[in-house]
Order: structure tokens, then sequence, then C-alpha cells
């Protein structure tokens, strides 16, 4: 396969958040439902579960960098590596941006209406979970795009 | 609206310079072998800075390796 180490890095952050994401929001999710919402504990729970997070995002994009540096020659890039970042990254603000424009959308709604899960969701918790949804989402979209323009040329 | 396009005869100028290797001239050029790929395929267009140099590696004029083809050209090709 003819893929670049700057493609492989992106492969390895790609998988590396989407996995952590998924363990994340598995433990994550079920909180905001709880009936304290927005309470101590349900937010010491979320601290604990974003260190842990970073955490696990940061040894596996070691290791993953590691093991790719080992099977492929690792370079700085060239500015075909810096033009599909750029482009990348403005598609993380686009979706990052969207993101926080739906999550105050929810706060907003929780005005107008009365389900339970847009109550839950405007609660302190719930935009807390929106906000790094936000962020995962806006990482993968910028992931997904860098590895489509490397894998179309430019 | 057709859209213009940057023909270039690197494999060409590769070929006749001793079979020289894409990895070989990405070295000299100071690029990843990918990007040689893709401007090779007509897939990225460089910089002029890179333009050039790829010019001087063959030791031809600017010309010689890149051509600017107008829309209407492109389309009767």
């Amino acid at each position: 396969m003819n893929t670049s180490f700057q493609e492989k890095r992106t492969w390895i952050s790609m998988l590396a958040t989407a996995a952590v994401a998924t363990w994340f929001f598995s433990q994550s999710i079920p909180l905001i439902f709880l009936e304290e919402l927005g309470g101590r504990e349900a937010l010491r729970a979320f601290t604990g579960l974003s260190v842990a997070a970073v955490v696990m995002i940061i040894v596996l994009q070691v290791v993953g960098h590691i093991l790719i540096a080992v099977i492929s020659k690792p370079g700085d890039g060239d500015e075909r590596d810096r033009l599909i970042s750029m482009r990348s990254d403005q598609v993380l603000g686009i979706v990052l941006g969207l993101g926080v424009i739906s999550t105050v959308g929810h706060i907003l709604a929780a005005g107008f209406f009365e389900q339970p899960s847009v109550l839950a969701l405007a609660a302190p918790f719930g935009i807390l979970n929106m906000l790094v949804a936000s962020l995962v989402i806006a990482e993968i979209c910028a992931c997904m795009t860098r590895i489509w323009l490397y894998r179309r040329g430019a | 609206m057709a859209k213009a396009s940057i023909s270039n005869q690197i494999r060409r100028l590769r070929f006749e310079a001793d079979e020289m290797t894409q990895a070989d001239l990405a070295k000299r050029v100071g690029v990843t072998r990918q990007t040689v790929l893709a401007i090779e395929k007509g897939k990225y267009s460089p910089s002029l800075e890179v333009a050039f140099k790829i010019a001087a590696v063959f030791d031809v004029p600017l010309d010689a390796v890149f051509r600017y083809e107008p829309a209407e050209n492109s389309k009767k090709n």
C-alpha cells in the first residue's frame, strides 16, 4: 500500500480517537440520565473519565507512532502535507462550530420543551457530553478529510 | 466552466535521466515520494519553488517540465 508516514499517523490518530471515544461515551452517557442531573458525583465521574480518556489517547498515539516509525521511515512532511493539514483543519473548525451551535440550540430548546431528553442534555452534565462529542466528531471528520485528500492525491 | 490543467513531463524526464526513481527525485527536491507521485499524475500542482527545483534537477527550463493548458485546450484533448 502506497501510504506516507503522515497518512499512517492520521490513521493512528483517528483509530485511537474513535476507540477511546467509544469507551468514554459508553461510560459517560448513562450518567446523563441519573437522578441528580448536573450533580457533583456525576461531574466528578465525568472528570475522572475525561482524565482517563486523555491518558488513553496519549498512550495509544505514542505506541502507534512508535510502531509506524519502525515499519516506515518518519518524515517531517512537505508543502502538500501542510496543504492537506490546512484543509482538514477547516473541516475541523466547521464541524466543531456546528457542534457548539447545536449545543446552544439544545440549551435554548429546553426552555420550550418538556421532554426529559431535552432537559437532560441542557443540564451541565449533558452539555459537557455534547461538547466533548462535538470535539470527537470534529476530530474524526478532520482525520477522514485528511485521509481522503491523501488517497485522492492532494 | 471547464477547469484549466497543468500537465507535466516528469515521468519522461526521469526516464531520460538514467531512469531516476521517484524517491531519488523526491529526495533531491525535498518533498516526499508521495508528493512526486501526485505531481506526476497531475493530481497536485506544486508551489513555484518546488516546480523550479524539479526543473533544476533535470537541468531544463520550467516550461520543459510543466505546461499550463487553458480550459479550451484541455477540452479538445
